[in-house]
C-alpha cells in the first residue's frame, strides 16, 4: 500500500494528512503553529506518521507542501498555493460544492471550484485582519471566553446588536462600550458574527456562489458564524463530513496521490 | 543582434539593495543602443546640474533626491525589453526626463525662494498636476507649469518611498490618515514649504475626490495668488450641462487674461489643436495595431508618455510629436516582421483602474515574468476625439470635453456605462482574456464596483486579477504583495509557470 | 605625417578609453550605486535648509 502526505502550514495552526492509495485518509492532526514554520511542518508530520504507523518521511510515495509557510516545507516534494488545495480537499469531501469561503487565521478567501477540483476563480482578503480567524480571537478575548464557547453564545440570542467598525481594533473598542453599557452578551456576539458574515459576501461573490457555499478553515467550526452566513447571505451552508480545517491538507495529499499515481 | 527575450534572470539583478547589481545583457547590439542612451541622458543631466540656478534648487528642495533614482527609473522601464521595444522605449522615456528636467529648470529659473526671475514668473500660471492645460493653448507668451509634477507625480515613479515624507507631514498637520496619499502628498510639500514659489495665478481643477479638493484649498492659502477653481460638472455628455462647461471654460480663460494681461490667441491655440489632434492619431493607430496579433507599443511604452502630452504638453509642444512619429516607423517596420514583445504570449491583458505610482514599471513586470501583454490601460483610454480646428465657440465645448475626460478623471464620472461597461468593449476589441484590476486601497471612488465587475467578468468569461496598491505609499502594499496578487491568481487558477522564475519572488523593497 | 599619426593615435587611444571606462561605469551600474551614497548628505542638508515660509497661511 502507498502512502501519500499534505502538510498545511498555517498562521495559527499546522494540519497534516495521510491518505493510502485509495484516498482514504489514514492519519491526520491539528497543531498549533510554532513561529518557525518548518518546525511547525516537522512535529505535525512526525505525528500523522506515527499514527499511520510509518517511521520516517520517505515511507511516503509523495508529499505536498501549503499553506502560509508552505515554502518552508523543505522535505516536500513540491508546494502548491493554499487556494487550490482547499478547493481540492473540499472537492473530495463532498463533490457537490462548487464554492468555498475559507476563514483563515489572518485571510479570508472566496474560492470558485470547477468540476475536477481544480480552482475557477477566488478573491483574497489578506490586507486587513477584519472578518479573519484574528478577529475572533480578539472579540472572544474581549468576552473573556474561548472561541467555541463564544460561539455558543452567539446562539442563544434572539435579537442582534450591530457592530459597526470595519476595523478589528475599533471593533473591539466598539464592543466594550457596548459591554459597559450593559448590552445582552450573546446579542453583541450574535453582532460579531453578523459583521463578519457581511464581510464574506464580496467573497461569496467571487466565488460564485448561488444557492449554497461551504466553510473551510478554523472559523468553519463557528456555528454562528454559519447561522449568520445563512441569514445575511441567504446561503445554505453546507456542513462538510470531514473536519473543515483540514480541507487544506487533505487537498495537498489529494495533489500527492494523483501525482504520485501518476 | 539582439539577445533573446526572457534570456536573462532579471530577478537576480536585485541583491536587497538601492539599486540593481548591474545593467542587462541584451544582446550586443541593444547593450550598446542601451549605453548609448544612457550616454546621452548622463550628458543631459549633468548640463542640468551645471546651471547654477538648478544646483539651488537641488540643495533647497526635498524632493530632488527622486532625481538620485532617475537612472535606476530609466532601467527599470526598459526592463527586459528588446530591438523595436527597446527603442520606442528609449524614445519615450529619454524624452520624459529630458522634459522633466526642463520643466525643472523652468520652475527653478522663476523660483522667488532661490533667486529667480520675478519678470518670469509674472508671466506663469500654474497648473494643478490634474488639470488639462489645453486652455493655455491660446496664452503663446506664458509659461503654463504644472509646480506639482516633479516633486509628486514624476516623483513617486522615479522612487517608491519618495512621497512617504509628506504623507506624514500632512498626517502630523491634522490630516486623516486615511485620505487618497497623492493629495496627502500634495498638502504636505506646501506644508514643509517645499514647493518652488512663482507664478501669477493658479487654475486648479475639481478633481473627482473631496481629499483632493480639501489638499487644494489648503495648498491654496499657502500660495497665496489669485486661484481659479475650474469646476466643469462631472457630467459625461449631457447635454444639459454643455454650455455651463463650455462657460466654465469661459471664465477660466477670462481669470488667465485678467491676471496677465494677455490676450486668447485663437490662432495660436488652433495651431496646437492641430497637433495634438495628430498626437490622437497616433494613439489610435498603435491601438489598431495592439488588436492585432502582433500588439507593439504595449505595456509601459504606451502610458507614461500618454499621460504626459495629453495633459501636460496638450499640443504645445512638438517634441511629442516628433518622438510619436520614431515610433509610428518601428511600429510599423515591427508589426510587419511579426516581431514578438515577449519570449511566449501567454495572455492578452487589459489594464484597469488607476496605476500604483510607486510600481510604474509593473506593466514590464507582467510581461517578462508570466507573458502577459497589457495591450492598454484605463488611464490612456481617454478622449479620441478629434476636436475642432476653427471652430471657436465649439472649441469652448471642446476644452471643456477634454476636462471632463482628464487622465485621472475619464473613468470615474459618467457612471456603469464608462466605468464598467466600456471595459468589455475594450476585452472584446483587444481579444483580452485577462483584466488586470488595479485596485487602490484608498480610493473610495471604485469601491462601488467590485460586485458589478466580478459578475459581468464571470458573464464576459474575462480573467479578472484584482491587484491591490496603495497609489503612492507602498506601506499599504509593497511591490511584492502586489506581484503575489498575480502570481497566486497564474498558479492557482491558470496553473502555469513563470517565464522568468527569478521574477516571481524577489527582494526589492529596500530598492528605488 | 607623424603628426597626423600621432592625433590619430591619441584620439583613437583616448575613444577606447572613453569607452572602456564609460562602458564598466554603464553596465555595472556604478552610477547609481554612486549616487545612492549622496541620500545620507543630502537628506541631512535637507533638514538644516532655512525655509521662510513655513506654515505661512496654515
Amino acid at each position: 500500500m502507498k502512502y501519500y502526505g499534505g502538510c498545511d502550514v498555517g498562521s495559527t495552526y499546522t494540519k497534516a494528512v495521510i491518505l493510502d492509495e485509495n484516498g482514504k485518509i489514514v492519519a491526520d492532526t491539528t497543531l498549533k503553529s510554532k513561529i518557525n514554520p518548518t518546525e511547525s511542518a516537522q512535529l505535525a508530520m512526525d505525528e500523522v506518521l506515527k499514527q499511520a504507523g510509518l517511521s520516517t518521511i520517505k515511507d511516503l510515495a509523495y508529499l505536498i507542501g501549503t499553506g502560509y509557510g508552505r515554502n518552508k516545507v523543505p522535505f516536500a516534494e513540491e508546494n502548491i498555493s493554499e487556494i487550490s488545495c482547499h478547493a481540492m480537499g473540499v472537492h473530495v469531501t463532498d463533490p457537490s460544492v462548487k464554492a468555498i469561503i475559507d476563514i483563515g487565521g489572518q485571510d479570508v478567501k472566496g474560492i470558485a471550484i470547477d468540476t475536477d477540483g481544480t480552482v475557477k476563480n477566488f478573491a483574497m482578503n489578506d490586507k486587513c485582519a477584519a472578518g479573519t480567524g484574528r478577529f475572533f480571537e480578539a472579540m472572544a478575548r474581549s468576552f473573556e471566553l474561548s472561541l467555541s464557547d463564544f460561539s455558543k453564545l452567539s446562539l442563544k440570542a434572539k435579537n442582534v446588536i450591530p457592530i459597526t467598525a470595519q476595523c478589528t481594533v475599533f471593533a473591539e473598542s466598539e464592543v466594550i462600550t457596548l459591554v459597559g453599557e450593559g448590552k445582552p452578551m450573546d446579542e453583541i456576539a450574535a453582532g460579531i458574527e453578523m459583521a463578519v458574515a457581511k464581510r464574506c459576501f464580496v467573497m461569496a461573490k467571487k466565488a460564485g456562489a448561488t444557492d449554497s457555499i461551504t466553510l473551510t478553515g478554523g472559523c468553519a467550526k463557528n456555528g454562528g458564524l454559519k447561522k449568520a452566513i445563512e441569514q445575511v447571505l441567504h446561503l445554505n451552508v453546507i456542513e462538510l463530513k470531514t473536519d473543515p480545517q483540514l480541507m487544506g491538507a487533505l487537498g495537498a495529499a489529494e495533489y500527492a496521490r494523483q501525482k504520485g499515481a501518476a | 543582434m539582439s539577445k533573446k527575450l526572457n534570456s536573462e534572470p532579471l530577478g537576480k539583478l536585485y541583491n536587497g539593495k538601492k539599486t540593481i547589481k548591474r545593467r542587462e545583457w541584451r544582446g550586443l547590439r541593444d547593450t550598446l543602443y542601451d549605453y548609448k542612451c544612457w550616454l546621452g541622458i548622463m550628458a543631459y543631466l549633468v548640463k542640468f546640474l551645471t546651471n547654477p540656478q538648478n544646483l539651488k534648487g537641488m540643495f533647497r528642495y526635498r524632493w530632488m533626491i527622486n532625481n538620485l533614482a532617475t537612472l535606476d527609473f530609466l532601467d527599470r522601464h526598459t526592463a527586459g525589453a528588446r530591438g523595436p521595444q527597446l527603442r520606442m522605449a528609449h524614445l519615450e522615456y529619454d524624452f520624459i526626463i529630458k522634459h522633466m528636467a526642463d520643466n525643472m529648470a523652468a520652475q527653478f529659473k522663476r523660483d522667488q525662494n532661490i533667486g529667480g526671475s520675478k519678470k518670469l514668473s509674472d508671466k506663469t500660471v500654474i497648473f494643478d498636476e490634474n488639470m488639462m492645460s489645453q486652455v493655455m493653448n491660446g496664452f503663446p507668451n506664458l509659461k503654463a507649469i504644472s509646480r506639482e509634477i516633479p516633486p509628486i507625480f514624476t516623483g513617486s515613479t522615479m522612487r517608491q518611498d519618495s512621497e512617504i515624507f509628506y504623507i506624514d507631514v500632512s498626517e502630523q498637520y491634522g490630516i486623516p490618515g486615511d485620505v487618497c496619499p497623492m493629495p496627502a502628498a500634495e498638502l504636505g510639500v506646501a506644508v514643509q514649504d517645499d514647493y518652488p514659489e512663482f507664478g501669477c495665478c493658479i487654475l486648479n481643477a475639481n478633481t473627482t475626490c473631496d481629499t483632493s479638493l480639501m489638499g487644494n484649498g489648503i495648498e491654496q492659502r499657502h500660495f497665496d495668488i489669485p486661484t481659479h477653481q475650474v469646476a466643469v460638472p462631472i457630467n459625461y455628455t449631457d447635454p444639459n450641462v454643455n454650455d455651463y462647461s463650455a462657460q466654465e471654460i469661459k471664465d477660466a480663460i477670462k481669470f488667465v487674461e485678467d491676471q496677465t494681461g494677455e490676450k486668447f490667441d485663437w490662432d495660436y491655440y488652433f495651431k496646437c489643436m492641430k497637433i495634438f489632434n495628430q498626437e490622437t492619431r497616433n494613439f489610435l493607430e498603435w491601438l489598431e495595431v495592439n488588436k492585432t496579433d502582433y500588439p507593439q507599443v504595449v505595456g509601459n511604452n504606451i502610458a507614461p508618455f500618454r499621460y504626459a502630452y495629453y495633459m501636460v504638453a496638450g499640443g504645445r509642444e512638438i517634441g511629442f510629436l516628433d518622438a510619436e512619429k520614431k515610433i509610428n516607423k518601428l511600429m510599423y517596420k515591427a508589426y510587419e516582421n511579426k516581431v514578438p514583445v515577449v519570449s511566449e504570449v501567454r495572455h492578452r491583458a487589459i489594464v484597469w483602474g488607476v496605476q500604483a505610482q510607486y510600481y510604474s514599471h509593473f506593466p514590464a513586470w507582467l510581461q517578462n515574468c508570466w507573458g502577459i501583454i497589457p495591450l492598454v490601460d484605463m488611464l490612456s483610454l481617454t478622449s479620441t476625439k478629434i476636436y475642432s480646428e476653427d471652430d471657436k465657440e465649439q472649441a469652448y465645448y471642446d476644452m471643456a470635453d477634454l476636462y471632463a475626460n482628464m487622465v485621472m478623471r475619464n473613468r470615474s464620472e459618467g457612471g456603469y456605462q464608462v466605468g464598467v461597461e466600456d471595459l468589455w468593449r475594450f476585452c472584446e476589441e483587444f481579444r483580452a482574456d485577462v483584466v488586470i484590476m488595479y485596485e487602490h486601497i484608498g480610493c473610495k471612488a471604485v469601491t462601488g464596483y467590485h460586485g458589478l465587475y466580478e459578475e459581468q467578468a464571470r458573464k464576459h468569461n474575462v480573467h479578472l486579477i484584482w491587484v491591490t496598491h496603495g497609489l503612492m505609499d507602498p506601506r499599504d502594499a509593497s511591490r511584492q504583495s502586489m506581484r503575489n496578487d498575480v502570481n497566486r491568481y497564474m498558479r492557482t487558477v491558470f496553473h502555469e509557470e513563470p517565464l522568468d522564475p527569478s521574477l516571481e519572488e524577489f527582494d526589492d523593497s529596500n530598492a528605488y | 605625417m607623424d603628426t597626423l599619426k600621432k592625433v590619430l593615435i591619441g584620439t583613437v587611444s583616448a575613444a577606447v578609453g572613453f569607452f572602456a571606462v564609460t562602458f564598466t561605469v554603464y553596465f555595472f551600474n556604478l552610477d547609481s550605486k554612486a549616487l545612492t551614497l549622496l541620500e545620507e548628505p543630502l537628506l541631512k542638508h535637507y533638514e538644516k535648509v532655512d525655509k521662510q515660509k513655513t506654515n505661512k497661511n496654515l
